[in-house]
């Protein structure tokens, strides 16, 4: 009997670019809502509590962002998905949070910085990903004598399997790129090795032939997820620890960590 | 074990695009998602231009930089520590497109709708159950092998191939690529063709809902069944396996039991898995409601579309005579319907206008085969002992490498292995001139005069096999006489040909002196008004140096039909008095139609298949005549522009649909197919229709209702008719591994025959004992009742030199004699009306010069992925060539201030088209080149047919028309 083929299927999208958008869509139907019915200032009882959800589900992309690096990331499709709908759930209940505050404040930026985030990344996945599929077959200089110093380049590449088996000594240079133990353990040698990765991408220039836009989108969303994790962050240690600083002098209406403690102690 | 790899060849790839279906339908792939990409480059060198292919596919580094971009911990991608095949776990990436960014070659592919990266991992699932990659196997010419990297190396070395460095970067590419042979390459600035390069020509692709049918299938997907069988596209016949699963066809490859082709197959046969299940299918019978053109139609069922055709039908006849009817056959259809159901069905009616595409693709070299040799029976087949130990290869207006891509493959690994030279003449660097020792630009429509040229040197200087020429052919010295009277010299041929005088006697010489020439000559002489004499004069330059009936040697045109012969119909069943045809020619039908139509009677009523609306030359005149039919019947897969005209389409089943032979193949094999799936909705196979309609009209004893079994009709009626494939039986195809017999063969038992009319042998059935079965048994170049023969045409048997009324330099061509009277051809079997024609000078040239028309326009096949128009509906095949395309010389674009890609408008007297310009040195500096079989109706990329472009020009003798050489202007499309 002739032998048959079993023919593994793409692996079915949880997320399509048309679902993306779709989800986008009921997103700024919600936000919309949110902003129009939504009432009272961002530190009344119902408000702060959406934006506690709304802090606690925006938080999922930064464990996304970790758990994928960390070297357990068995499921990362799962949690992919999970940042993107945590993102556009998070969003809606933030937009409840900040109905009557302004975007010309501290917090306006984080939540600048938030819609940023997401509009760049539904850009990404639906407009981008075509292009990403244009890259293929886009170097067919490569395959033709090229002028590139060979030597300059075995010599960096020496250079960091030197380093390698300082850094980690069981690893393959050809295979190895640096994570988070690595930085964590050895900072000074992954930044050298990292200067040396650097070098080498430029000397390969594999990104020639690509637009600014593919070649730096996900570093301008890591930064700019980096500014709203930290954004976020701070707002939370003010409002909860510097709740009289964020009130400018009137009374904090808002629950906070003294306040907490003072009703606490008044009740009993 | 050492690492696995590809290793390509880039002296063996012609392009074809083979490897990028095979990867699709193996991988599931949709559109814009690629494991695999071949690039087409022009080098555009004025002095040497050349045509390259590159096959990108994943390097599988030994460093791989993919790899170590991803930002997953543990990685997405890995790379297996013993074979070094680097994969992507698909299910776990993320698809954030660091690796596509990181890869110097550009060998990541991605999957926009599924958000991942897609990379070769040399078929990983094939390799589990011990195939190759499907790339490797399917690849017509072999110039993709897939094994061991050592081996595939130490392989090279020993055949003194020089293996590319491309690692530039130090990653290790495991992937060899073996350099062309002349040591060139473009440079590395050199960048792909811009029609193929621009992504937004594909973005129509976009609506094809999840690259049906691939990315339907699934890991439970596993095929049921495995059947051989054979494509039904081209006159190839690929013989192929099937994997099925219910009624659904999972995936099509080549059928490796195949001794010849081995699996190997081009795109096109894999493609039609986007056939059976397409969604732009006709799936019901239906009838026109608006205006013809408008497209606006009902569905009805079955049996009314066919009680109203024959109602319509019987009163044309009462009211026209039963040959007003006409009905054009398309090829697709298959053999049997062609020669069998159609030509009973027009007997039982009572008409001769009945015609096949064989009048618009090789009717000449029919014509004259039969005049030359007494059958169109060609000797030779694509064996190593045959072609394959030829001296020379010559093509004349051939493209065998884009039209029949796997013979080709045969032919070029028979050229590197055997270092054989191979030459061709086109006006094109063609695929197959791009692997060609030297390529003859040819001024179009002159093969005749270079035909002529060689055979007077040839003779001149005794080069000729005198032998053979004394013992096997009648009228050779007559021809040698009349040459050297003519002054047919090269130095003559050199300025009509473009060619200096130098080339052609060196040509010549080397087609002399070679121990066995092939000569391939095709399309590019069939279709033109010169094609029976061109091809004659071919035929007189093979056999005169002895390469006829020898293996390794001969003239070859394809494709080979066996002598098929009709059904007979007893004679108290046909139909009678039939006039004679208006002619055999569809494309002159017209002149029959509407209200000024010529002739003895008109012709009312069309049953066609096929897309007359963009096949036939002189499209506007063929748009009037059509729509002023009383009744027009469209039979097709496919809604296309004859179907918006026409008054019923009836929707019909294809290939396994409907079983049976598709065509003949190139090599006289008959490939057999069973019916294995059910067509859509209520589609029919043509045989169906052709007896239900029958039955209407009272030819049920004759089409009889056991017919519709293509197995029954074959055994019991057509193969019968036909001495050559009497031992043809279904049986004996049934136990064939590929399904396949070579005819002739007289019963069941007895061994399939080689080459044919080899010396000493007798024909197949002639029981005069001869080799050639003409009267003289020996292949005829001139008799007396030849020369009858053609001067009631208004030629001569002896080949004076003409071509077609638009050249560009003043030259002989043919106009009607209109003081002359229609006469009955001699050439056809059934009486045809022919207008006899007489030889002018080169008067046309003025007229059409002096309307700015300075270019010459030449039109043919388009590459290997197309056939056609049903390919156009195939989404892989827009994906590879989407757009019609004009190629043009860099000095004429620069001319019209045209840079590659833009659009350009083509106008002749006759109409006008645009298209991509595709600029190349690869063409005749006077010369642009447009493809056919787009169509204005056609999903992705609609486009007007080339056939705007043309007039209808016959060839006496066969009444073949002129398509390839028009007279047009060129300018930039606003």
């Amino acid at each position: 009997m002739t032998p048959t083929l079993v023919v593994t299927s793409n692996t079915p999208a949880a997320l399509t670019p048309k679902r993306l958008v779709s989800i986008l869509a009921f997103c700024v139907v919600a936000v919309v809502l949110a902003l129009l019915l939504s009432k009272g200032r961002p530190g009344e009882p119902l408000p702060q509590l959406a934006g506690v959800i709304g802090a606690l589900l925006l938080l999922v992309p930064a464990v996304f962002s970790w758990h994928k690096r960390a070297g357990g990331a068995q499921r990362p499709r799962s949690w992919f998905v999970a940042h993107v709908l945590a993102s556009m759930l998070g969003i809606v209940f933030i937009a409840v949070h900040l109905r009557s505050g302004s975007l010309w404040s501290p917090p306006g930026v984080v939540a600048a910085a938030m819609v940023f985030l997401v509009l760049q990344g539904v850009f990404a996945r639906s407009i981008l990903g075509r292009q990403y599929a244009r890259l293929f077959a886009r170097s067919p200089a490569a395959f033709s004598p090229i002028p590139l110093d060979r030597k300059a380049l075995a010599a960096v590449i020496q250079h960091k399997v030197e380093l390698l088996s300082t850094l980690d000594s069981t690893a393959d240079e050809g295979q190895f790129s640096l994570q988070w133990a690595h930085w964590i353990q050895s900072p000074v040698l992954s930044w050298r090795y990292a200067r040396l990765v650097r070098k080498e991408r430029r000397m390969v220039n594999a990104g020639k032939a690509v637009s600014p836009m593919l070649r730096f989108w996900r570093r301008l969303h890591l930064i700019a997820a980096f500014v709203f994790v930290t954004g976020l962050i701070a707002h939370v240690v003010v409002m909860l620890f510097f709740a009289g600083y964020a009130a400018g002098g009137e009374s904090p209406y808002w629950w906070h960590l003294s306040s907490w403690g003072a009703d606490w102690g008044t009740k009993q | 074990m050492s690492r696995l790899a590809l290793s390509i060849d880039l002296e063996r790839c012609t392009g074809c695009k083979s490897c990028e279906a095979a990867c699709k339908q193996t991988n599931a792939l949709g559109p814009h998602e690629y494991r695999n990409r071949v690039l087409w480059f022009n080098e555009n060198d004025a002095k040497a231009p050349r045509l390259d292919f590159l096959t990108v596919t994943c390097q599988q580094c030994e460093r791989p930089a993919c790899l170590r971009a991803c930002p997953i911990n543990p990685k997405v991608i890995s790379k297996d520590p013993i074979t070094g095949v680097v994969r992507v776990d698909e299910s776990r990436c993320t698809g954030c497109g660091e690796c596509a960014l990181a890869c110097p070659y550009g060998a990541i592919g991605y999957d926009a709708v599924g958000q991942h990266a897609v990379k070769c991992d040399l078929c990983a699932n094939r390799r589990e159950i011990g195939d190759g990659p499907a790339c490797a196997d399917v690849c017509p010419t072999q110039a993709i092998k897939f094994g061991q990297r050592d081996v595939l190396l130490e392989q090279a070395k020993a055949k003194d191939r020089s293996v590319r460095d491309h690692d530039h970067y130090l990653q290790g590419p495991a992937t060899i690529y073996l350099d062309r042979l002349s040591g060139l390459w473009p440079a590395a600035d050199t960048a792909p063709i811009a029609l193929l390069a621009d992504h937004e020509a594909r973005e129509p692709l976009g609506s094809v809902p999840a690259g049906a049918p691939y990315q339907h299938q699934s890991k439970a997907d596993v095929p049921e069944r495995v059947v051989p069988g054979g494509c039904q596209i081209c006159f190839n016949s690929c013989s192929l396996k099937f994997h099925l699963k219910g009624n659904d066809v999972l995936r099509i490859y080549g059928n490796d039991e195949d001794p010849y082709f081995g699996g190997r197959i081009c795109p096109k046969s894999q493609m039609t898995l986007q056939h059976y299940r397409n969604p732009h299918r006709m799936l019901y019978p239906k009838k026109r409601v608006g205006a013809r053109g408008e497209g606006q139609f009902k569905r009805i069922s079955w049996a009314q579309a066919l009680d109203e055709i024959a109602d319509k039908l019987r009163k044309q006849r009462e009211k026209h005579g039963s040959e007003t009817l006409a009905i054009h056959a398309g090829t697709r259809t298959g053999v049997m319907n062609i020669v069998g159901f159609v030509p009973l069905f027009a007997k039982l009616w009572g008409t001769l206008n009945t015609a096949t595409t064989e009048s618009f693709c090789d009717a000449s070299k029919v014509i004259a085969l039969e005049q030359v040799q007494g059958t169109t029976c060609q000797a030779n087949v694509y064996t190593e002992e045959d072609i394959g130990s030829a001296g020379l290869y010559v093509y004349i207006g051939d493209n065998q490498a884009e039209t029949r891509p796997v013979n080709f493959g045969l032919v070029n690994h028979w050229r590197i292995n055997n270092s054989t030279k191979m030459i061709v003449v086109d006006p094109r660097l063609t695929a197959t001139a791009s692997k060609a020792d030297r390529w003859f630009a040819i001024r179009p429509g002159t093969d005749l005069a270079l035909g002529l040229a060689l055979s007077y040197h040839i003779l001149q200087n005794k080069l000729h096999d005198q032998a053979f020429c004394s013992e096997w052919m009648t009228g050779w010295e007559v021809w040698r006489d009349w040459l050297q009277e003519k002054n047919y010299s090269p130095d003559w041929a050199a300025e009509v040909c473009d060619i200096v005088a130098e080339d052609i006697q060196w040509l010549a010489e080397e087609i002399a002196a070679a121990d066995g020439c092939m000569l391939f000559v095709s399309r590019g002489i069939n279709q033109h008004s010169n094609a029976t004499q061109t091809n004659r004069v071919f035929m007189f330059l093979a056999a005169i140096t002895g390469n006829w009936g020898r293996r390794g040697g001969g003239y070859f045109n394809v494709a080979s039909e066996n002598n098929l012969q009709h059904i007979p119909v007893p004679d108290d069943r046909m139909a009678s008095p039939v006039r004679p045809a208006v002619s055999t020619n569809p494309a002159a039908w017209v002149n029959a139609m509407g209200p000024n139509a010529e002739g003895e009677y008109p012709i009312t009523a069309l049953i066609t298949s096929n897309n007359p609306l963009t096949q036939w030359p002189d499209q506007t005149r063929t748009r009037e005549a059509l729509s002023s039919l009383d009744l027009l019947v469209h039979l097709e897969g496919f809604s296309n522009e004859t179907s918006a005209y026409a008054d019923y389409v009836l929707p019909i089943a294809s290939g396994i649909e409907k079983g049976g032979p598709s065509r003949m193949a190139e090599d006289r094999r008959v490939i057999w197919n069973d019916r294995l799936i059910d067509p859509p909705g209520e589609v029919r196979s043509d045989h169906w229709i052709w007896i239900e309609l029958g039955k209407r009209l009272g030819f049920e004893d004759i089409l009889q209702e056991d017919y519709k079994d293509p197995a029954v009709f074959w055994d019991d009626a057509f193969r019968p008719a036909n001495p050559e494939l009497h031992g043809i039986t279904i049986k004996r195809l049934r136990a064939s591994p590929n399904r396949c017999v070579r005819a002739p063969v007289a019963h069941e038992d007895e061994p399939e025959k080689d080459t044919l009319f080899l010396s000493g042998s007798v024909f197949f059935g002639d029981k005069q004992g001869r080799r050639f079965p003409t009267d003289s048994g020996k292949l005829e170049f001139y008799t007396q009742e030849m020369e009858n023969r053609f001067s009631a045409v208004g030629l001569t048997a002896l080949p004076v030199f003409y071509t077609e009324p638009e050249q560009l330099i003043q030259l002989p061509h043919l106009q009607n004699s209109k003081d002359k009277i229609p006469v009955i051809s001699p050439f056809f079997e059934s009486p045809v009306w022919q207008q006899p024609v007489a030889l002018v000078e080169g008067d046309g040239v003025e007229a059409t010069k002096s309307n700015n028309f300075d270019t010459e326009l030449v039109t043919g096949r388009p590459p290997a992925p197309h056939f056609h128009s049903w390919t156009h509906f195939f989404w892989q095949a827009q994906e590879m060539w989407p757009e019609q395309y004009c190629q043009m010389h860099p000095e004429k674009a620069q001319s019209l201030g045209v840079q590659d890609g833009d659009r350009v408008k083509i106008e002749t007297a006759h109409g006008n088209v645009i298209a991509r310009a595709w600029i190349t040195t690869g063409i005749r500096k006077s010369a642009v080149y447009i493809p056919i079989g787009w169509g204005e109706r056609q999903p992705f990329h609609p486009a007007q047919t080339a056939n705007c472009l043309t007039a209808l020009t016959l060839d006496p003798p066969s009444q073949q028309p002129n398509l390839k050489l028009h007279l047009c202007r060129v300018c930039r499309a606003e």
